[in-house]
């Protein structure tokens, strides 16, 4: 979200080494900054077929899509603080939603660093670890890992954040909602329960050298997810084919009784990680190695869905972590690689010759990426994901990888 | 050019990957679907001294036109990691299910089970659903087929599978191809405008029930607007229907949130001395074709206001 007056095409960038374009630690020009960026890509998935799943949803991915196409503007005064951003995109058909609206009040005397201490209301990014908060549009690879995308499957909550800089001390506490946007649950960006997740970061970020930066954190989250409870129901008749001969029969005709209302309940969630990154200019150009290992129970909310009501209140143990590097080539190319493997549930295992048998559910993901950059302007990309799973299974009836692997070419361009 | 590119970029950048795993095709279009199974394209394992199936389980061994759910189960030696199972004669690839429990009752075997689905398009008739126990090693063992019976997509009282059992005289026949509510409409010689909401020929008396050789037709597909999978009416006249002229109508009821609906028409007739009698479709007037097409509008919805569009006239 860096406003389009702080930056100019020829010259080099006007922030620091490993300066990141989120907030609370963003450096806007005093007044209002408007910004935008579109990522328009053409992606293919080995899993698409020209069918529709049940419910009408297309297989297909092999596609062009808008996958962002977002305009900000940041107000940025002596004490206060306002960001909007709004985006389009046609991922699953065109949509148009608030992904930040957050309101400061902060305290910052030295207008080149970040604010001593903000006070930010409204909706925002989630404060854990750092891929989270990490802008799409300075983000080298497509989309986030494995684990992130599953626990927040979309970035921003509605909540209270407070944060400061002290030096290359870095604090970060934000109680919020807890129902990001994008999860699968009809409560996204509402709050079905009254207790909210408490998110806390506490880490560094330093330049000791004019060519390195390195910044680090310890995250976690602690919260209550949320398991509906069914309405009241009126008694039905239900026809159960028990002799599948198409004819009803007598025997064949279920009353279904009147259904009380069933509460609704909640769970315990938690989350707990370390991230880092290192920055390192060299006369190639900036290199930039970073990571995260998170482990958590009862975190996933898009993709292995974790309900421990439903399953006799065993927490769902996951654990998860990534490593990329970029390497700029010179001011026009750059060339990456990302490991992410994210493993929903540690406790999994298969039935099989009526024994139960421990396996993975790891989700692994190999990225290499290229691409061709106009500094500050555009950018050219081409990911590669090899994907590994358990989602399929042998002929032999043993989980094995149903290959599922994606490229994607994609042309960003920012104001 | 997408598979290319995958193959190519995956072995430069990842050649212990190339290749691992499972394609990822559903196998929504094979002629019998595995709930939770895994498909995968081609034959069976052959026969390599792989355990043996010792037993399949029905409920009956008849297949509805599109049933879904049908129960199936079984068992086979205990060497057996999974089953195989595909039809002998139709598909391009099989399904894979783990067994599940050692059977207490016949000790040495072990049980398997699942549910499976059916295309609506399968001929009619029997067709040999194949089973083949896979070991540890994935060799297979000796199949075991067992005759399925299945209705084909125009009601012919399983003749295809019982010759002896005589087809309808005659079948008048509609399908669409959206999800809209149209309904077959047949002005009979006696002038009684049978649809689905008034499916019999002939009055019935309170409290008694139609003759099951009574004419009909066969279901009010997409009544109401709930999807039932066939898009499909059919008036079923198991003896020859009076002699006379019959209008037909396609009445676009209810467009259901479609745009338009394409139909097709054809009547079948009893043709052959049975057992080597069949259903075969008849020339229609004006043209002589063996269907009739046409096309509606979801403007054109009437709610029941009209018997809808008139298609042909036709001597029975």
């Amino acid at each position: 979200m860096f406003p389009a007056s702080a930056q100019a095409q020829d010259a080099p960038p006007a922030h620091p080494l490993g300066s990141e374009a989120f907030w609370p630690w963003v450096l806007p020009p005093d007044g209002i900054s408007p910004g935008a960026y579109l990522q328009a890509q053409y992606e293919s998935h080995q899993d698409s077929q020209d069918q529709l799943f049940q419910g009408g949803a297309p297989m297909n991915q092999d596609r062009f899509l808008v996958r962002r196409a977002r305009a900000s503007f940041v107000g940025e005064w002596e004490y206060a603080a306002v960001a909007v951003e709004v985006d389009a995109n046609t991922t699953s058909g065109p949509v148009v939603d608030l992904r930040k609206a957050e309101a400061s009040l902060q305290y910052r005397p030295d207008r080149g660093k970040p604010p001593v201490i903000m006070i930010t209301m409204g909706q925002f990014d989630t404060p854990f670890g750092y891929e989270l908060v990490e802008s799409p549009r300075t983000r080298w690879f497509m989309e986030r890992s494995t684990l992130s995308r599953a626990f927040w499957p979309g970035e921003p909550d509605l909540g209270v954040r407070f944060a400061g800089a002290l030096g290359f001390f870095r604090w970060t506490i934000a109680p919020i909602n807890g129902e990001p946007l994008g999860e699968k649950s009809p409560y996204s960006l509402q709050d079905p329960n009254a207790a909210k997740d408490i998110v806390f970061r506490f880490g560094v970020d330093t330049t000791p050298r004019k060519d390195l930066q390195i910044a680090g954190g310890v995250s976690a989250t602690r919260g209550r997810g949320f398991h509906a409870g069914t309405d009241a129901t009126k008694a039905t008749i239900r026809w159960v084919d028990f002799n599948e001969d198409g004819v009803v029969q007598p025997n064949e005709l279920e009353a279904v009784p009147a259904q009380a209302a069933t509460p609704s309940q909640t769970f315990d969630r938690w989350a707990a990680g370390l991230d880092f990154r290192v920055h390192y200019r060299s006369p190639l150009g900036v290199t930039k190695v970073y990571g995260e290992f998170t482990l958590a129970a009862n975190m996933d909310r898009g993709l292995f869905v974790a309900d421990p009501v439903l399953n006799s209140n065993f927490d769902q143990r996951e654990l998860g972590y990534y490593v990329g590097i970029s390497q700029e080539i010179g001011r026009y190319g750059i060339v990456g690689f990302r490991y992410d493997t994210y493993d929903p549930n540690l406790d999994a295992s298969d039935k099989r010759r009526g024994s139960l048998h421990p396996y993975s559910q790891a989700i692994t993901t190999y990225s290499p990426l290229v691409g061709v950059v106009l500094p500050d302007r555009a950018r050219l990309l081409f990911q590669y994901d090899a994907v590994h799973n358990a989602l399929a299974r042998t002929n032999i009836g043993v989980p094995t990888n149903l290959q599922d692997n994606v490229w994607t070419l994609r042309l960003q361009v920012q104001l | 050019m997408n598979v290319a590119i995958h193959v190519a970029t995956l072995c430069l950048l990842l050649p212990v990957a190339c290749g691992e795993g499972q394609p990822a095709v559903s196998g929504i279009g094979e002629p019998i679907r595995v709930t939770g199974g895994q498909y995968i394209a081609g034959d069976l394992p052959s026969s390599a001294g792989g355990p043996a199936i010792t037993a399949t389980a029905f409920n009956n061994q008849n297949v509805l036109l599109g049933e879904a759910g049908k129960a199936i189960s079984g068992r086979a030696q205990d060497a057996a990691f999974a089953v195989g199972v595909r039809f002998g004669d139709l598909g391009t690839g099989y399904w894979v299910v783990p067994v599940t429990e050692p059977d207490p009752q016949f000790p040495g075997e072990i049980t398997f089970g699942f549910s499976a689905d059916f295309d609506a398009n399968i001929p009619a008739g029997f067709h040999p659903l194949r089973f083949v126990a896979i070991d540890a090693a994935g060799h297979g063992g000796a199949p075991m087929d067992t005759p399925l019976c299945v209705a084909g997509r125009i009601p012919d009282n399983l003749h295809a599978c019982l010759p002896s059992t005589p087809p309808p005289a005659v079948v008048i026949s509609l399908r669409w191809d959206t999800n809209f509510d149209v309904d077959l409409h047949v002005l009979i010689p006696s002038g009684v405008d049978v649809n689905p909401k008034s499916p019999l020929t002939q009055p019935m008396e309170a409290g008694t029930a139609p003759d099951s050789n009574a004419p009909r037709i066969d279901r009010d597909s997409l009544g109401g607007c709930v999807h039932d999978g066939l898009r499909q009416e059919d008036l079923v006249f198991q003896t020859a229907p009076p002699p006379g002229s019959y209008q037909i109508r396609v009445d676009p009821f209810d467009a259901c949130g479609q745009s338009a609906v394409r139909f097709e028409l054809t009547i079948f007739k009893a043709m052959g001395a049975c057992p080597a009698c069949s259903l075969q479709p008849i020339p229609l007037p004006p043209s002589g074709a063996l269907s009739q097409a046409g096309e509606l509008l979801a403007s054109q919805a009437t709610g029941g206001a009209s018997s809808g569009l008139y298609v042909l006239s036709v001597s029975l």
